[in-house]
């Protein structure tokens, strides 16, 4: 693989709104295949628009994503979407499960958007995200009966299901203890590490940060190498 | 192309939300089946009482002048043949004799000590052919001369405590016994005594007392063949003696159809008004449920589903449960139509029994899919502009 995974060159976005105030200021971003980089910030900070516009959940002012060296700034809401469905997992802070299906059906959703059909496939892709994740065996339980570490490392499983190129996790230990946010964060690390995915996570606790192979700084809308000025 | 999982994902998630929503929609579909169909047996009871009554849809009559005593008979067999030969085998005719009668089981009763009853002598098509007259028991009476047979009506049979078999005596002025034996019960829906017998018959025991009766002739013609008989018996009527009076519409089923057609706007109305309210409240669920699942719907964006899979995804569960509903809507109203209403309709009555409501089937299907698919495209447009951007915080 040559080049980054994913690249952000110029981001800049505003709060909604005719003149309204800029939330990211030319921000440019390059993460390579198998990097962790860890994105903290006060509250306000624009990290998680930041996550949203890498996500392609939504689209910048200005600039431009690049997936393994392709452009989406041109891409319409459908395009997006494909795109995301097949290059993008994410990790939420309060899991996101869908509580009325059970682990398989949960893991089975972006099997469904990714074009997966095939039952086999599918059967073999759930149960080796699971086992990565130290859930094999759990698929016909519902996340109402699992803790929240538990649930937090089916949202993982659920993220890495149709092996993306990146992972996005917003503060994925947000929920949880510190004890089991660390065993979340190292598993969240580990397991992207072994796909071969990237991770971005956005983070204002220094512990799950220093876990990342990167941390970068966001101050007023300006990203920058964390313990430069 | 919607994936097969999320439909199944679907219904699997929404369960509970889906049932209550057929329920609104089969209350809508099966209660527009429902008053359909009780249009159209109330309709079926108010013609029945109708026709069982006056005669069948399209029937004519006209009193006849007194005949003179010698030529009475040629007379009426040539108007017969007459209306016949015109007529065509669409149109029924006969010729009634009506006459008071004494009757009695007891051959020696006095002249005024017998049941009273209005009989009626018939030549031509039979009285079931120009009124819906069921027999309840036994059969119409034959043209039999001895002894003359007659039909009684609940009301003579119960006041003479006969039936089928039963050897009755008409009791003359003088006394004299003339004997019939009942033929069978029928149900004419009136509740004076009358009897019911062949022309023949009486003509061969007492054609005196035949021709000094008061005579009708009486026609019936399928609706469509309306026009021909009325011309037919415009001609007709100065050869033979018709009254002044000429033929008159007997039956009064006309007027019965413009009151049951006013019912049946109601009846169309009050469907109207079911199904609005059912599509409201479906509408209602739906709205609720996207702002319920709002946060399922953002992260299922989130993974790759287009604004499209998501409308899909919502108005595929809305025409599957349309296709559920007529389903059942159509399987209640077989059941309501070859079971229920037939069984609630007594054995011995006039009343047919409903045929198959298939418009209102059709409408049913029709307004179960249109409801759903209406009262589900506003909370999937919904669902489609839910903003995804927030999908990332709960």
């Amino acid at each position: 693989m040559t080049g980054p995974v994913l690249q952000a060159t110029g981001l800049t976005a505003r709060v909604p709104g005719r003149g309204g105030s800029p939330i990211l200021r030319d921000v440019d971003l390059s993460v390579e295949e198998g990097e962790s980089v860890a994105i903290v910030g006060r509250s306000g900070s624009g990290k998680s628009t930041l996550l949203t516009i890498l996500g392609l959940l939504q689209p910048p002012a200005a600039g431009d994503v690049l997936i393994a060296g392709t452009s989406t700034r041109r891409l319409g809401d459908t395009a997006r979407a494909r795109k995301r469905s097949r290059a993008i997992g994410f990790v939420f802070q309060d899991y996101a499960l869908i509580r009325e299906l059970d682990v398989r059906g949960n893991l089975e959703m972006p099997l469904d958007y990714a074009g997966v059909r095939s039952r086999r496939d599918r059967r073999e892709r759930v149960a080796a995200a699971l086992d990565a994740v130290g859930m094999g065996g759990r698929e016909r339980m519902r996340p109402g009966r699992l803790s929240g570490g538990e649930q937090q490392r089916v949202a993982i499983a659920r993220a890495l299901v149709t092996r993306p190129r990146i992972v996005l996790a917003d503060e994925p230990t947000g929920a949880l203890d510190t004890a089991t946010g660390d065993q979340v964060i190292r598993l969240l690390a580990g397991v992207t590490r072994v796909a071969g995915s990237c991770l971005i996570m956005v983070t204002h606790d220094p512990v799950v940060a220093a876990s990342a192979d990167r941390v970068l700084r966001l101050d007023d809308g300006v990203l920058h190498p964390e313990g430069t000025p | 192309m919607i994936a097969r999982g999320v439909v199944r994902h679907e219904f699997s998630t929404q369960l509970r939300r889906y049932v209550l929503v057929s329920l609104s929609m089969l209350l809508g579909v099966v209660g527009t089946v429902a008053i359909a169909l009780a249009n159209s047996v109330a309709a079926e009871m108010l013609v029945a009482q109708q026709e069982q009554l006056n005669g069948r849809e399209a029937t004519f009559e006209a009193p006849l002048a007194e005949y003179p005593r010698d030529d009475a008979g040629a007379s009426l067999v040539a108007l017969l043949d007459e209306l016949d030969a015109t007529t065509g085998p669409s149109v029924a005719v006969h010729l009634e004799a009506t006459v008071p009668m004494s009757l009695s089981r007891d051959p020696d009763a006095p002249p005024a000590g017998g049941v009273q009853v209005t009989s009626s002598w018939t030549i031509g098509a039979t009285v079931d052919e120009i009124r819906r007259m069921p027999v309840i028991e036994g059969s119409m009476p034959p043209a039999s001369c001895y002894p003359a047979a007659v039909a009684l009506n609940e009301e003579a049979a119960a006041r003479l405590g006969a039936g089928p078999g039963t050897l009755i005596h008409r009791i003359g002025d003088n006394g004299a016994a003339l004997p019939l034996a009942v033929s069978g019960i029928v149900a004419d829906g009136n509740a004076e005594a009358q009897a019911y017998g062949a022309w023949e018959s009486l003509a061969c025991a007492d054609e005196p007392l035949l021709l000094a009766a008061q005579l009708t002739v009486r026609a019936h013609a399928d609706p469509g063949a309306q026009p021909v008989l009325d011309e037919v018996l415009r001609q007709a009527a100065p050869r033979h003696r018709v009254a002044e009076a000429g033929f008159h519409r007997l039956d009064t089923v006309e007027q019965v159809r413009e009151q049951v057609a006013t019912l049946t706007l109601l009846f169309g109305v009050s469907s109207a008004l079911l199904l609005t309210v059912a599509t409201l409240g479906i509408a209602n669920v739906g709205i609720a449920s996207v702002a319920e699942r709002a946060r399922e719907l953002v992260v299922r964006r989130a993974f790759g589903a287009t604004r499209l899979d998501v409308f899909a995804q919502v108005l595929t569960g809305a025409a599957l449960i349309g296709t559920v509903v007529s389903a059942l809507a159509i399987l209640l109203a077989v059941i309501g139509t070859y079971v229920l209403v037939p069984a609630l309709i007594p054995a011995a009555s006039s009343i047919s029994p409903p045929v198959f409501p298939w418009l209102a089937c059709a409408a049913g299907v029709v307004a179960a899919m249109a409801t759903s698919l209406l009262g589900s495209l506003v909370p999937a447009v919904a669902a489609t502009r839910l903003p995804i951007a927030r999908a990332l915080r709960g």
